[in-house]
């Protein structure tokens, strides 16, 4: 059915959705326009900076990250006419370098920012490495950038530019910062200008390498340049083109399915180019694309530079948009295959044998042969491979990051001592059989050397055990021993026969060996994971996890970890770091901003990676959901020692932890909210007693000292006053009392509002009898909009809030001052405020104070319960309303004002009826 | 007729707390014209009750009510002596529940007031005097008459109302509750008896009717509507007029 649809034309619903999700995160992420050129000198700066200055014109917030305007006269008017973000210092040996300032860009959040030469490498001692890196960032932070780039420095591009103009560029950029611009400019012009420009020296060439810049600026070169870049221009369009045609079906012509292509990598250097050739494919059929490399036994033992050159090439892969993985099997082939399958996978690139291979491609053993021959379903496509190519410094210096990481497990086990060994067990067999030639005979000896050889593979691995064969056999005859053999064809064919023989078995057990080793590093590994589920799994509570991890890991890698978690719930916050571990002040700041960055960035960074990489550790972020939960920090890493993919099973582990961490802080809150539902309850059934039991007794006290107030002719005029004493302190009392108990009644949630219909002056009327004992000395001033609506509220509810605010206002007014109320509508709710003259409300406290209990520095004597502001705050809320407090503008008082939610009113009797 | 009795009034009194009680009881004896009689429980107060109709021939004029008695509910017997035929005393509840469905459900059942502890006496005395002056709800006066309240005169036969002298315009509606409420003066009325009285049985609910009018009245009638002199609310129950 879905493949009936999509060939009618319609869109494929999951690519829309795609589209959708990105255009939503593009809203988040900043706006990226790069201006794009074939060659220096084209005007790309120009073109930015003109770009920014009609932004600003229109009233945007344009601000220059970094130009370099190379003393051209145009371009620096331009610049200075814009405002510039000061360049960073910093300090690198002997000289101060001046570095585009990031932090400062970050915080000064411009609404667009112009970051001339993308490709630029930063000074050392800069977050990134690479500027490309803080562009991302910035968009990141929502912040539109404005960026230039030429052709050449392109990631898939600069390999074509260095056959064209045969100079290697050092300094790329991936092309998936191009694919993901909202816009891209091309700025060009024709190549006579451009050489006019250079021969009347507009153009920069940089301080040194003037000649070999010039002979880059040949005629000939500026047009295969020009040509390169209008094609991927061109390619840009057209992907807009399909873009556009997604999103509106009538558009498309034809649907059909996705192409996936996987091509399959070695450890070869030369394999980087089979990269870039399956990315032009894939690119050109729009195709999905998956790189893969099959490790095996044999390839476990690779050395650490062929490990480090795979890294190498999945990093590739995956900077230009590829999908990669490592698999791992014994045969190359079937693993390909299976996983192509599993993918459904239309077309499969090798790259073409090399060497004597080439010639033997037919060969049942070869992978070629073995893909051609087993799958009918798959386009295989062989491509060609250039001959092999020096490596650059650069390339030589990318792969030592991973050196350390990438050291061979399998080839730590085959010591240069296990070939010595080797060596002296193929001399001391061949002692042997010089002792017992005369007891063993022919047969004997032949048997002595294939237990020799069988053993040495299985002690020492294939290669030793080569050694211990050929010694055994050179000593065999050096020894004389081969005096006695026949010397006819016939026998020494079979010799020969012997002599393969036992180098088949010896290596038949060789390969048993390795594979045995590989599904130990295997077990082991699953054993590790295993066996921190189990501990994840019984630790209880966020801190048991953490230290079981730190434990575990400690124990089983020999690694330190040390978690850093935020410290508050807002992520905005600084990160704790636990356990906490004694460091410099200096080293301390550091790792906290390298741990904020990962926790931000949600990125590895620190050691081995391009972000802060010259820092003691590693940081991992610990994603759930797409949200950081916290980092962790991995130190005493030992790389030389550290196994095969290594970082990918760090990876796994620090997943594990993330999620045991994620269920215990969500079964934490559980906790912690059930232990608080249950205190409420008890506080509250507490409360409704105490208060119940306080009633009676002030009853009786308020009744006996009005009952001797009726009768008080015979008390002297002292006693009289003591006796109005006692009343006055009671009725105190029993206001306190009254609060408690509604409050208690409020929060137990045993109150249900009944909501009626009422005229708020008719509620005015009841708070205003509340409270005329303690608002004698205020004058009231009310300002009540004509035709306010009837309030839908629980009007004794509502009179309460009034009594509490109004007595609030008396309470804290100086006598004689006006008590304002005020009231009106508008289309959504009806807002009620009360207006005093007394201190108003310490600024940052308006939210505090309609907690219970909190009160604003009452003056002497008039201290109330402090739950008043939380009973209004409490009845509003459950009247759907708001309230909240301001400080009144030009003189001191506050303004308390609820709000309700306006509803369309009831009928209104009328007269005539 | 419960008041008819000229010396004194005989109020029982039914109160668990001795504290009250005694501060009552001693306020009842100094006031002139008034008698208590103090029992603790509900058992003894349905005997005293009794005892005291038999050998009066009449029930007590007032009854003062708490509810949480030892023994049972004070609504309980509410309920029952509402429930009895012939002659009936006046119901005052007295209690420490404050809540107003506490309130309205003992007015319910028939109370004719209903005072939260804790209360000064002089409350007390205040309530008293206007139940036992003042006739039952509903029973129209055969005459009509003239009423003087303060600065307000309301004269029935002419339907016309003045404030210090000058005639106040009042629409018919509102002149029917202001005449309600001066029947009744001193006592409460509740939404449901004013709107059954005057917009009919099927309004009982639509309390917002009494309230609305209520607040034209007192725009015309008060000197400042938001603290009135004449029109009283009695939270959470109803209106009445004041009575001096």
């Amino acid at each position: 059915m879905d493949d009936h649809d999509r060939s009618d034309g319609r869109p494929d619903p999951d690519a829309l959705l795609a589209q959708v999700q990105q255009e939503e995160s593009k809203q988040q992420r900043g706006r990226l326009k790069i201006f794009f050129g074939a060659a220096p000198g084209v005007g790309k700066t120009y073109a930015m900076l003109r770009f920014g200055q009609q932004e600003m014109a229109k009233g945007a917030d344009v601000l220059i990250g970094i130009v370099e305007t190379h003393q051209r006269h145009e371009t620096k008017a331009l610049a200075d006419a814009l405002p510039m973000l000061p360049r960073q210092h910093l300090p690198y040996k002997n000289v101060v370098l001046e570095e585009f300032d990031l932090d400062a860009a970050l915080s000064r959040r411009p609404g667009l920012l112009l970051l001339d030469e993308l490709a630029h490498s930063n000074a050392p001692g800069s977050r990134h490495k690479k500027r490309w890196q803080d562009l991302e960032e910035l968009l990141d932070a929502g912040i539109s950038v404005a960026t230039t780039i030429n052709v050449q420095h392109l990631e898939s591009a600069h390999e074509v530019v260095q056959q064209i103009t045969g100079i290697k560029v050092q300094e790329t950029v991936p092309d998936h910062l191009i694919q993901e611009a909202d816009e891209v400019v091309l700025v060009d012009i024709s190549d006579e200008d451009l050489m006019q420009r250079l021969k009347e020296g507009k153009v920069y060439l940089g301080d040194r390498g003037l000649r070999a810049m010039s002979h880059f600026f040949r005629k000939g070169n500026l047009i295969a340049l020009r040509q390169l870049a209008l094609r991927l221009a061109a390619d840009r369009v057209d992907l807009e083109l399909r873009q556009f045609q997604l999103q509106n079906p009538e558009e498309e012509r034809r649907g059909g399915s996705r192409d996936r292509l996987l091509v399959a990598i070695s450890g070869r250097p030369e394999d980087e180019h089979l990269v870039r050739a399956t990315y032009h494919l894939a690119t050109a059929q729009r195709a999905d694309w998956l790189v893969i490399h099959v490790d095996t036994p044999r390839g476990l033992m690779q050395k650490a530079e062929t490990q480090a050159w795979i890294w190498n090439h999945l990093h590739l892969a995956e900077s230009l948009g590829a999908e990669t993985a490592r698999l791992t099997g014994v045969n190359i082939g079937a693993e390909i295959l299976a996983y192509a399958r599993l993918r459904d996978v239309t077309q499969i690139v090798l790259g073409q044998a090399q060497g004597l291979r080439k010639f033997l491609w037919w060969w049942p053993g070869s992978l070629t042969a073995h893909l051609l021959n087993s799958e009918r379903s798959m386009d295989i496509i062989i491509h060609p491979i250039p001959a092999k190519k020096p490596i650059s410094e650069d390339q030589r210096l990318r792969n030592q990051q991973y050196l350390g990481v990438m050291n061979s497990p399998l080839r730590r086990h085959i010591r240069n001592r296990h070939f010595i060994f080797g060596a002296l067990l193929g001399l001391g067999l061949s002692g042997l059989a010089w002792m017992l030639a005369a007891y063993l005979g022919f047969a004997g000896i032949f048997m002595l050397y294939m237990l020799g050889a069988v053993g040495a593979a299985l002690l020492y691995g294939r290669w030793p055990s080569l050694i211990t064969f050929i010694t055994a056999a050179v000593s065999y005859y050096s020894f004389g021993l081969g005096k006695g053999l026949p010397t006819t064809l016939g026998s020494l064919a079979y010799f020969a026969l012997i002599l393969s023989l036992i180098l088949l078995i010896s290596q038949l057990v060789a390969r048993s060996r390795e594979q045995e080793l590989m599904a130990r590093i295997r077990e082991r590994r699953a054993r590790n994971l295993y066996q921190l589920v189990q501990v994840l799994s019984s630790a209880r509570g966020v801190e048991g996890i953490l230290n079981a991890s730190i434990e575990k890991l400690e124990q089983t890698l020999g690694i330190s970890v040390a978690f850093w978690l935020p410290a508050t719930e807002k992520s905005e916050g600084p990160l704790k770091q636990f356990p906490e571990l004694d460091q410099t002040d200096s080293l301390q700041r550091k790792l906290q901003a390298a741990a904020r960055w990962c926790f931000q960035n949600r990125k590895n960074a620190g050691m081995s990676t391009n972000t802060l990489a010259d820092l003691p550790a590693l940081f991992m972020p610990m994603i759930i959901n797409e949200r950081s939960l916290g980092v962790v920090m991995l130190a005493d890493l030992d790389l030389r020692r550290a196994p095969t993919d290594w970082l990918r099973f760090l990876e796994t582990v620090v997943r594990l932890i993330a999620v045991a961490l994620d269920s215990a802080q969500a079964s934490l809150q559980r906790t912690e909210a059930d232990v608080r539902l249950r205190v409420e309850q008890l506080q509250n059934a507490l409360l409704g007693a105490v208060s119940h039991d306080l009633r009676t007794p002030l009853a009786g006290v308020l009744g006996t000292a009005t009952t001797l107030q009726r009768n008080a002719q015979g008390l002297s005029s002292e006693d009289r006053l003591l006796l109005e004493n006692i009343r006055q302190q009671t009725e105190k009392m029993e206001h306190t009392v009254e609060r408690i108990l509604h409050m208690a009644a409020l929060q137990s949630g045993r109150l249900q509002i009944q909501k009626e219909w009422t005229p708020l002056e008719d509620l005015l009327v009841s708070a205003r009898d509340q409270v005329k004992s303690l608002c004698t000395e205020h004058p009231f001033q009310t300002r009540i909009a004509r035709n306010l609506p009837l309030l839908h509220v629980d009007p004794q509810l509502i009179v309460q809030v009034l009594t509490n605010l109004v007595e609030n206002a008396c309470r804290y007014s100086p006598p004689g001052r006006d008590i304002e109320l005020e009231a009106y509508a508008d289309e959504k709710e009806i807002v009620v405020c009360v207006i005093d003259h007394g201190f108003g409300v310490p600024s940052g406290r308006e939210q505090e104070i309609f907690g219970r209990f909190s009160q604003v520095k009452p003056p002497v004597g008039l201290g109330g319960s402090g739950l008043g502001l939380a009973i209004c705050k409490a009845i509003i809320e459950l009247h759907n309303g708001r309230i909240w407090v301001r400080n009144r503008v030009a003189v001191h008082g506050a303004v308390f004002c609820f709000a309700i939610p306006r509803e369309a009113e009831p009928l209104i009797p009328s007269e005539e009826e | 007729m419960p008041n008819n009795h000229k010396e004194n009034i005989d109020i029982l009194l039914v109160e668990d707390d001795p504290g009250i009680g005694a501060f009552l009881q001693s306020a009842m004896d100094r006031e002139p014209g008034y008698c208590l009689h103090w029992e603790r429980t509900l058992r003894d107060a349905w005997k005293a009750y009794e005892k005291y109709q038999l050998q009066q021939g009449h029930c007590f004029a007032l009854l003062l009510l708490d509810l949480g008695l030892p023994d049972g509910d004070g609504q309980s017997m509410i309920r029952r002596l509402r429930t009895q035929s012939g002659e009936q005393p006046l119901i005052v509840v007295i209690s420490a529940r404050g809540h107003e469905m506490d309130k309205v459900q003992a007015l319910d059942e028939g109370a004719d007031d209903y005072l939260t502890k804790p209360f000064t006496i002089g409350e007390l005395f205040a309530r008293l005097r206007a139940h036992l002056r003042k006739k039952p709800v509903g029973v129209l006066e055969d005459n009509p008459r003239c009423w003087v309240i303060g600065e307000l005169e309301i004269d029935d036969p002419t339907h016309c109302v003045r404030k210090k002298g000058k005639v106040i315009d009042l629409t018919p509606k509102e002149y029917e509750l202001l005449h309600l409420l001066a029947i009744n003066q001193g006592r409460v009325l509740s939404y449901r008896v004013i709107l059954t009285s005057i917009w009919g049985i099927h309004s009982m609910e639509q309390k917002h009717y009494v309230r609305l009018y209520i607040k034209r009245l007192r725009e015309k009638i008060e000197d400042d509507p938001e603290a009135p002199q004449y029109l009283l609310t009695e939270k959470g129950f109803g209106y009445r007029l004041v009575d001096q």
